[in-house]
């Protein structure tokens, strides 16, 4: 991982094969990791939460964040986190049904009316949400938010109190203050909602899913800041290893209750209920790296490629003199900042996207210097996979007929599905029906159709579970394996692309930094 | 799979706007559009009702003839003002005798054509402009989208009314003048659909399979721009009808002695206050009902369910 | 940034403006008959003129100079108020504009007011009630009233409060001999107001308003703002309905224009002394210097009323002042 994370002695024993992530920080005066605070900033007990259908998604789940601690709350997507987090001030509509106790300080927040809750919300509990661009008005500036949340308390003076949260922070008050959401990077978004949670410094902060969208320095930086202000954090998050560096204790959410709950590098090195330990064991990437078969010719190559990008009156070089081989075989990862290209690589790789210098080979031919029905047999050498998968589909198609298309009939549909380990009865579905992680095989199942000697894979496992993404990363590796396909994997994940990647590009500003 | 990925059931219901920006996991399943878009909702009474009414409208107004044995522009002093329900003249008669009911049948005949082949003229115009704009060169969607721009922020009501009075009235200035200022909205839904669905990463999966710029267009585009464009071709109809109905009640449409429904309401308009509100209300009552029927289809169309 | 987001803007508007005298003037220039003879007939009280008065008031007239001479002559004139004389009356075409315009602002501006609260008001019931019924209730009646023309919602206010219950007079404001006091105006006023404002796009307003702000109901920031304790009030006001009527205000810059075009009818059903009867008089009888007149002036104020239309959403939504799509602003 990325610097600013490691150093500062464990503090915990047994963390093992984790703690080299383990972040420290300033945690001046904490309880140590083993003994339990005697005062809760939260206490959840029984928790039940009914969505409207009926279905109970939370069920009898108890849960405690001591004072000045911080406890993450880890799950797969769907277990009810989220619903859990909002369930503590109780942001949910009257349609969801919520049943049980629930303490912050002491208090009891389910007996309380609108007029006590809100004296509760904002000022003794910060929410910090996931997608922090979304989470604040865009029609105000940041320091509106501020300003309005202390005046809603009757607090203090808005500007001194917001100003000191921008710097609390990491954030120049300055700058920011007359800035509006949209104008301001995504670190700084999420810096800036952040301040806006803590302004009236609560002791505890529920941050749910507040760094899944940043990259993973921006994501460790912003972590940093929530650790280093020293009070009780609900650290929702479906990422175990931020779960592992960041926070004191792990609870992992399963089934609607909590099935583990104890020290992060307990959870982390002992898991003990079935859950965590497939949790555990997807998290870690762990599975042994296979070489493929030693690289054969180039299937792609790109020399000296540059391509921009004409936004909304403005354009952007996205690609400034590339030169890349991908040899049969062999696995390559891109990995990179956002923006930094990566996906405009894959359109060109693909013969899709045109760049405006520079050559696209396929073996010894020029990709563009064909005539558009060779270009177009060319693609079918390349199989194309995308982030979101849903999208990639046509949203009238069946499973079948999208994978039916690339085949040019529907023989060997259910063969196909089959390969990727996908039931051939869910052919008749809709995508749209089915789950993030099949999904994404009907998408492989398709790229396979035409039988690539290249897959491109833009980000695939973002956005899924990690056991999703584990059992996509399995698959991947076996077709590579198996088949001797060659693989383009862009993420942003530095551990993903260890696990797939016999090599590793980082591409930054449209140019590759390093190679290796 | 153990854990299957659920997704959350989303509480507070909005209204039929869509695309809400939610925190949580999963996505929305988008609504299944039919391929045709012609699809109509069994279920949904409301919308067999419209398809009903609009049907016998259109059969009352081809068998005019048959359905009544009067002249719609005879006038008959003996029958002069009958109220409804009178022997012979079920609607009644106008201050100059005329048959109520013939005129509203014949009547029909004009508003429909009006409608429908104005309509039709505005479609096929805003499609093709659409198209061009969205699929030649830059110089030409630029011309096209500022033209229909500032078409859009004129009073068109206005001009049509300017350019009826120049051009004298007559069905074809009418049809003419309401396919010349009502393409703009075809053309530009048309343009930003396929646009839009030109950028949408399964057009692009498409285009990686190796199908050629034909295929992908029949194949997906035209599929996916047609519910949206079916949808405000089936609204530019009922616009079109509620034009002619204005300039012709302003006496600047039909000619008045060719009955339409809007010169109906014209001459009728001064007995509103004389007690023979049945000579506004009738003809008031058709377009109306045409109108909602022609919107029930055009919303049917573009999948808002209400 | 919104200095730039003006210009542009302004430049738009000075090219519709443009667009549009240019078509009012190639209509005038095409209208059948000779404007030369009109007048002649006008001033003699109805006798045919002779060819040769008409051919020398023609000359005099400047009416066979090329086509861009003319235009920049009527462009000169129109801009300092002078669009000629009426065909009918003789009477200078300025003020025929000014003793009737007054009339047309006052029930547009009436009528606006009337269709932003009633749009606010039933929108907003729509999109924060939880009650289903009423939901539905409100969406049926909205869109019933989308397919009402006009000029049909104003002759049905009539026939109730005029001929049915009345209660309130059917027209006939400023005849001669009757002043006009306040109360006679408020009476008047009412009955095309009201068909003025529910008659033209009204659904459309109160639906832009449902679902702009429906669709924020439980949008990321909106549930933020509550996780900070913030009133109700606040809430609603400053993170629902600022953000969600922002696709509203884009369009009722261009919905006024509509009411003013929708005048036309209104004021012809309630004989309301305005500019839009004047035209639609204008028009029956071909007296093309009024009705051009006429035409121009609506669209010089259709396009005002569009940017400040845009003034507004910028004010709204800072985001439009950097695309600078005021009306594309929408989903």
């Amino acid at each position: 991982m990325t610097p600013g994370g490691a150093g500062g002695g464990a503090p915990c024993p047994g963390v093992g094969a984790w703690s080299e992530e383990r972040a420290e920080g300033a945690r001046a005066g904490r309880g140590g990791c083993g003994g339990s605070s005697p005062h809760k900033a939260l206490e959840i007990v029984d928790l039940a939460v009914t969505v409207p259908g009926g279905r109970r998604v939370v069920d009898g789940l108890s849960l405690a964040v001591p004072d000045g601690r911080i406890v993450a709350l880890a799950g797969a997507s769907g277990s009810g986190k989220s619903l859990t987090a909002r369930s503590v001030v109780r942001l949910h509509d009257p349609s969801v049904r919520v049943e049980g106790t629930i303490r912050v300080g002491g208090l009891d927040v389910m007996g309380m009316g609108r007029r006590e809750l809100r004296r509760v919300r904002g000022r003794r509990v910060g929410y910090a949400f996931q997608d922090a661009s979304a989470a604040l008005n865009p029609t105000l500036t940041i320091g509106r938010h501020l300003a309005e949340t202390v005046r809603a308390h009757g607090a203090g003076d808005p500007r001194e109190l917001g100003a000191g949260a921008l710097e609390r922070c990491g954030l120049d008050p300055e700058q920011v203050w007359e800035a509006r959401p949209y104008e301001l990077s995504g670190g700084q978004v999420q810096r800036a909602a952040l301040a806006v949670a803590t302004v009236l410094e609560p002791e505890l902060l529920i941050a749910d899913e507040v760094t899944t969208a940043l990259d993973p320095e921006t994501q460790a930086e912003v972590l940093d800041t929530i650790r280093a202000q020293g009070r009780a954090v609900l650290l929702i998050t479906h990422d175990l290893a931020v779960a592992g560096r960041w926070a004191d204790e792990i609870a992992i959410l399963a089934e609607g209750r909590i099935v583990e709950q104890g020290p992060s590098g307990r959870v982390l090195d002992e898991p003990e209920h079935p859950f965590t330990r497939d949790l555990v064991a997807a998290a870690r990437l762990d599975a042994p790296f296979e070489p493929g078969e030693p690289a054969g010719e180039p299937v792609r190559s790109l020399r000296g490629v540059r391509r921009v990008l004409h936004g909304r009156g403005r354009t952007t070089l996205a690609l400034d003199g590339v030169d890349l081989d991908v040899r049969a075989g062999e696995s390559v990862a891109v990995v990179g900042r956002s923006g930094s290209g990566k996906s405009t690589l894959v359109g060109v790789l693909a013969g899709l996207d045109r760049p405006e210098a520079g050559r696209v080979l396929a073996g010894e031919r020029d990709v563009w210097g064909l005539r558009d029905r060779e270009r177009r047999a060319l693609r079918r050498e390349a199989g194309l996979v995308f982030q979101d998968a849903q999208a990639s589909f046509d949203p009238r198609y069946t499973v079948e007929r999208v994978v039916a298309e690339a085949l040019g009939g529907r023989e060997g549909v259910a063969e196909l599905l089959e390969r990727v380990g996908l039931d051939p009865a869910l052919a008749g579905r809709h995508p749209s029906t089915l789950s993030g992680g099949e999904r994404q095989r009907v998408a492989l199942a398709r790229a396979l159709a035409s039988r690539p000697r290249i897959l491109l894979a833009d980000e695939p496992t973002t956005g899924l579970d990690v056991l999703a993404q584990e059992r996509i990363l399995d698959l991947l590796a076996r077709l590579r394996r198996e088949e001797g396909l060659a693989i383009v994997f862009v993420t942003h994940d530095p551990r993903v692309a260890r696990r797939i990647a016999d090599r590793v590009i980082t591409l930054d500003a449209g140019t590759v930094l390093s190679s290796g | 799979m153990p854990i299957t990925e659920t997704r959350l059931a989303r509480t507070g219901r909005t209204g039929s706007g869509g695309g809400v920006p939610f925190s949580g996991e999963g996505t929305p399943p988008p609504a299944p559009r039919g391929l045709l878009a012609v699809r109509l909702p069994a279920r949904r009474p409301g919308v067999w009702a419209a398809a009903l009414l609009l049907a016998a409208f259109a059969l009352a107004a081809l068998l005019a003839p048959v359905l009544t044995r009067y002249d719609p522009i005879a006038t008959d002093t003996l029958a002069t003002s009958l109220p409804p329900g009178s022997p012979g003249h079920p609607l009644g008669t106008d201050q100059l005798g005329r048959d109520l009911l013939a005129r509203i049948l014949y009547g029909a005949r004009t508003s429909l054509i009006v409608g429908i082949v104005a309509a039709a003229i505005t479609v096929a115009a805003g499609v093709l402009l659409g198209g061009l704009a969205a699929a030649g060169p830059r110089w030409l969607d630029e011309a096209i989208s500022r033209v229909a721009d500032v078409l859009l922020s004129l009073p068109m009501l206005v001009v049509v009314l300017a350019l009826a009075a120049v051009a004298g009235p007559s069905l074809g200035t009418v049809i003419l003048a309401v396919a010349a200022t009502a393409w703009m909205p075809v053309a530009l839904v048309t343009r930003a659909e396929l646009i839009s669905l030109r950028e949408r990463p399964y057009v692009r999966a498409a285009h990686a399979l190796g199908l050629s710029r034909g295929r992908v267009l029949v194949r997906h585009l035209l599929p996916g721009a047609l519910p949206p464009v079916a949808s405000i071709a089936a609204f530019e109809v009922g616009h079109a009808i509620l034009t002619e109905s204005t300039l012709s009640f302003l006496g600047l449409g039909v000619p008045p002695n060719r009955p339409s429904w809007g010169n109906l309401l014209t001459e009728a308009q001064a007995h509103l206050l004389t007690g023979e509100w049945y000579t506004v209300a009738f003809p008031a009552a058709c377009v109306v009902a045409t109108i909602l029927a022609v919107n029930v289809l055009a919303s049917t169309i573009s999948g808002e369910t209400r | 940034m919104i200095a730039r987001f003006l210009i542009r803007r302004a430049a738009t508007a000075l090219a519709v403006v443009a667009a549009l005298s240019a078509l009012c003037f190639v209509l005038l220039d095409v209208a059948p008959g000779s404007p030369a003879a009109s007048i002649l007939e006008a001033r003699s009280g109805g006798r045919p003129a002779t060819p040769a008065a008409v051919e020398r008031l023609e000359r005099e007239m400047g009416l066979h100079d090329p086509l861009p001479v003319r235009y920049g002559r009527w462009v000169a004139g129109a801009a300092r108020g002078d669009f000629g004389d009426s065909y009918g009356t003789g009477r200078p075409v300025g003020e025929v504009l000014a003793d009737t315009a007054p009339w047309t602002l006052l029930l547009t501006a009436a009528a606006v007011l009337l269709s932003v609260a009633g749009a606010i008001a039933v929108g907003l019931a729509a999109a924060l009630t939880r009650r289903a019924w009423l939901r539905r209730g409100i969406q049926t009646a909205l869109f019933a009233l989308g397919g009402m023309p006009g000029f049909v919602s104003a002759l049905l206010l009539m026939w109730i409060f005029s001929a049915w219950l009345q209660v309130l007079p059917s027209g006939g404001l400023n005849r001669p001999g009757e002043p006009v006091t306040a109360g006679v105006l408020a009476a008047h006023l009412v009955l095309p107001a009201l068909a003025l404002a529910f008659g033209h796009h009204f659904g459309t307003y109160a639906r832009l308003v449902e679902t702009g702000v429906g669709r924020l109901r439980s949008a990321p920031h909106v549930e933020n703002a509550r996780a900070r304790g913030l009133s109700r009030w606040t809430v609603t006001v400053r993170h629902l309905m600022r953000p969600g009527l922002v696709p509203f205000t884009a369009r009722l810059g261009v919905g006024v224009g509509g009411l003013i075009a929708g005048a036309y009818a209104t004021e012809m059903i309630f004989s309301w002394p305005g500019i839009g009867r004047q035209a639609v008089l204008a028009a029956r009888e071909q007296d093309y210097p009024v009705l051009t007149a006429v035409v121009l002036v609506t669209g010089v104020i259709v396009v005002l009323a569009n940017l400040l239309g845009d003034l507004a959403v910028a004010w709204l939504d800072p985001r439009v002042r950097l695309t600078g799509k005021a009306r594309h602003a929408h989903h």
